[in-house]
């Protein structure tokens, strides 16, 4: 039998493996993105001359995708265009429309099965294919250099500062006016921070990549080829935090609270059991008590749980999910009980554990489930209330 | 300055974190807004004073309000172990003890792990003894506003449910108002120099006010068991005002009934008497 930090270890990379999606869904991903730049750049387009920039961001750039739950789930898939366009000479509302009107068009030109729908700050566009996507474009500006200089002063560094874009959101005060107060925000800064808390982990492998010829270079390595132990456990809270609000989906925490608070408190741990811990164990020091409560490091006014103000009750979900998350994870790769296991591993991860999973494991699976529960500490009652019935 | 509490300073004083590393079995759900819902297995080991240590589990779902204690938390029990019959509320939802004996138990404490400890566990425990022995170990009150008087009389550390009541007028009053006025038990002297010490005491332990609002519910739950109920509703107010006559006579009270209801055959809680908190439900039959 495995000693235990070695079952744990080996029990969580039998989750991961059931919980990754293949990597030619992150391929197809890309290809979205670049037909979707491709199609801006285009002779023809109306924002041809602004140089638009496509870049991909959340959990696809980050390499830190989780299976849907259901089985045709739809995939979440993120970018960002940002234009070489100065504030002064446009509104949040004229870029939110132009862009949307080059949206619409690719829509049509692609055969898409509907118009591209508004959100506050971004276009979703759907996809149909036999894998399901809808691509949420953010358009943006790229942001001035002396908004850059600024977020430097404060400690962000440069090459996450310059980063930073300006937004559109049809809830800003300013939305239809020619100002130079935009929202701002900086995906592509907070990115690069999170590669920078993977660790030399990131580095070894996009050199090991590069040595096997699957890459010419190591900037040519995509994140979500890295599966650093710093991914591998952000995967694997976002998967418990999908089957925990299974049915309350829209009170969850959000995947970047999730990955933001994962990246400042990985401890640079080499395996993805003690990764985990160690978040868990460091994740609640890192959520301030006062507005920002999640600020993304590289652009510290803005804030990943701008929500808990109006609704505190995300805080407490927050807070439920990560004490559940805490004892979880400290119980699980821990439960050597084959019964007890796949029950458990059901129920927190939704993954169903098959016999050859548990004798990798180590458990015979068919043996008989002779369960011996953990000892419940002992209470000593004094002066109890006594029963009672109640109003009859 | 009104320092208002955090989400997370509650949430650390919840100590749901503790009570989840404690009791395994146990897991969050995601519940209506700020509240808390727990339910699984709940496997436990307890023992009480002179008797056994027995170790058991239930299958359980405990759900706490936003204000809690204020409102306290309900438990119920899902394996269908726990006989209908055996102390339970209408919702089904199992009764641990008396509004006082809860309240009691956690005082100001927001902790669910207090809860579970101090008012599931001793349940549970009584339930599995039981089982075994065929009542439970520590009491029990019978149901209904009878239980809550019986809860008072023990707290009084008296026998008679009707001087209870009597006494827990007194008690759910300022302190100094109260010992003016004549003692309930009928002795002719004033509260001050007759059971003093015993209303004090119930006042400190529950409190003046939490004490008032027990005795509301309670002259309510009897004005609307009386068939006099239409004749002693303020009309206006809605107010249920309760015989404490009648009242005695529903709770089974012997004793007489005490002269500080009677003063020169008036009811004295018909005076106007300002701090007695309970007066608006009292009123002589």
């Amino acid at each position: 039998m495995l000693n235990e930090p070695e079952f744990g270890r080996q029990y969580l990379e039998v989750i991961i493996e059931s919980l990754d999606i293949p990597q030619s869904l992150y391929a197809r991903a890309a290809n979205r993105h670049r037909s979707l730049a491709e199609w801006l750049c285009r002779p023809g387009s109306r924002l041809r001359e602004f140089n638009p920039h496509v870049s991909s961001q959340g959990s696809f750039r980050l390499g830190t995708v989780v299976r849907p739950l259901v089985q045709d789930a739809v995939y979440d898939l993120d970018n960002v265009t940002t234009l070489m366009l100065h504030k002064a000479v446009i509104t949040q509302k004229q870029l939110k429309e132009v862009y949307g009107l080059e949206i619409a068009d690719y829509a049509k030109a692609n055969d898409m099965i509907a118009a591209p729908e508004e959100k506050n700050r971004c276009w979703r566009l759907p996809y149909a294919d036999e894998v399901k996507f809808h691509l949420d474009s953010l358009p943006s500006l790229a942001e001035e250099e002396t908004f850059a200089r600024s977020l430097h002063v404060r400690n962000v560094p440069e090459a996450w500062a310059k980063r930073a874009i300006a937004i559109t959101d049809k809830r800003h005060p300013a939305y239809a006016q020619q100002t130079m107060l935009w929202p701002t925000s900086n995906p592509r800064g907070f990115a690069r921070w999170l590669e920078s808390r993977m660790g030399t982990f990131a580095d070894t492998k996009r050199l090991e990549l590069v040595q096997r010829r699957f890459y010419a270079t190591v900037e040519a390595v995509p994140t979500y080829e890295l599966k650093t132990p710093l991914q591998r456990a952000i995967q694997l809270l976002k998967r418990h935090r999908d089957v925990m609000f299974v049915d309350n989906p829209d009170v969850a925490p959000i995947s970047m609270i999730i990955t933001n608070l994962a990246g400042h408190a990985y401890g640079g741990e080499a395996d993805v059991l003690a990764a985990v811990r160690g978040i868990l164990a460091r994740m609640l020091t890192y959520v301030r008590t006062e507005r920002p409560h999640v600020p993304n490091p590289t652009h510290p006014d803005e804030d990943y749980a701008d929500k808990w103000a109006k609704a505190p009750e995300l805080e407490l979900y927050f807070r439920q999910w990560h004490s559940q998350a805490v004892q979880d994870f400290n119980r699980l790769p821990a439960l050597m009980d084959a019964a007890a296991l796949r029950t458990a591993t059901s129920r927190s991860f939704r993954v169903d554990l098959r016999d050859a999973h548990l004798q990798s494991l180590g458990l015979a699976a068919a043996a008989p489930a002779i369960i011996i529960p953990p000892s419940a500490p002992r209470v000593q009652i004094s002066s109890p209330a006594r029963p009672w019935g109640g109003g009859d | 300055m009104v320092v208002t509490e955090t989400v997370a300073e509650r949430f650390r004083k919840s100590e749901v974190a503790e009570l989840l590393a404690r009791y395994p079995g146990l897991r969050v759900i995601p519940a209506g807004a700020m509240a808390l819902r727990v339910e699984g297995e709940f496997r436990f080991c307890a023992n009480g004073k002179t008797t056994e240590v027995i170790e058991d589990s239930y299958e359980v779902r405990i759900e706490v309000p936003p204000n809690f204690p204020k409102r306290m938390a309900l438990v119920w029990e899902t394996g269908g172990r726990i006989r209908p019959n055996y102390h339970r509320l209408d919702n089904g939802a199992l009764c641990l003890g008396s509004r006082l004996g809860v309240r009691l138990q956690m005082g100001r404490s927001v902790s669910i792990l207090r809860f579970v400890e101090r008012c599931l566990i001793p349940y549970l425990y009584g339930y599995s003894y039981a089982e075994k022995h065929g009542a439970p170990p520590f009491g029990e009150l019978e149901h209904g506003e009878r239980g809550s008087l019986q809860e008072l009389a023990s707290l009084l550390c008296i026998q008679d449910l009707h001087l209870a009541l009597a006494l827990s007028f007194p008690a759910a009053t300022k302190r100094r108002r109260a010992n003016r006025r004549l003692c309930p038990c009928g002795s002719g002297r004033r509260l001050g120099r007759c059971h003093n010490r015993k209303v004090n005491a119930l006042r400190r332990r529950v409190g003046r006010l939490v004490l008032a609002s027990e005795m509301r519910v309670i002259a309510q739950a009897f004005s609307e068991q009386s068939p006099r109920k239409r004749s002693v509703v303020e009309p206006e107010t809605g107010v249920a005002k309760a015989s404490l006559l009648q009242m005695s006579r529903e709770a089974g009270g012997q004793a007489t009934i005490p002269a500080w209801v009677h003063r020169g055959g008036r009811a004295l809680c018909q005076q106007p008497v300002q701090g007695f908190a309970t007066e608006e439900v009292v009123r002589l039959a």
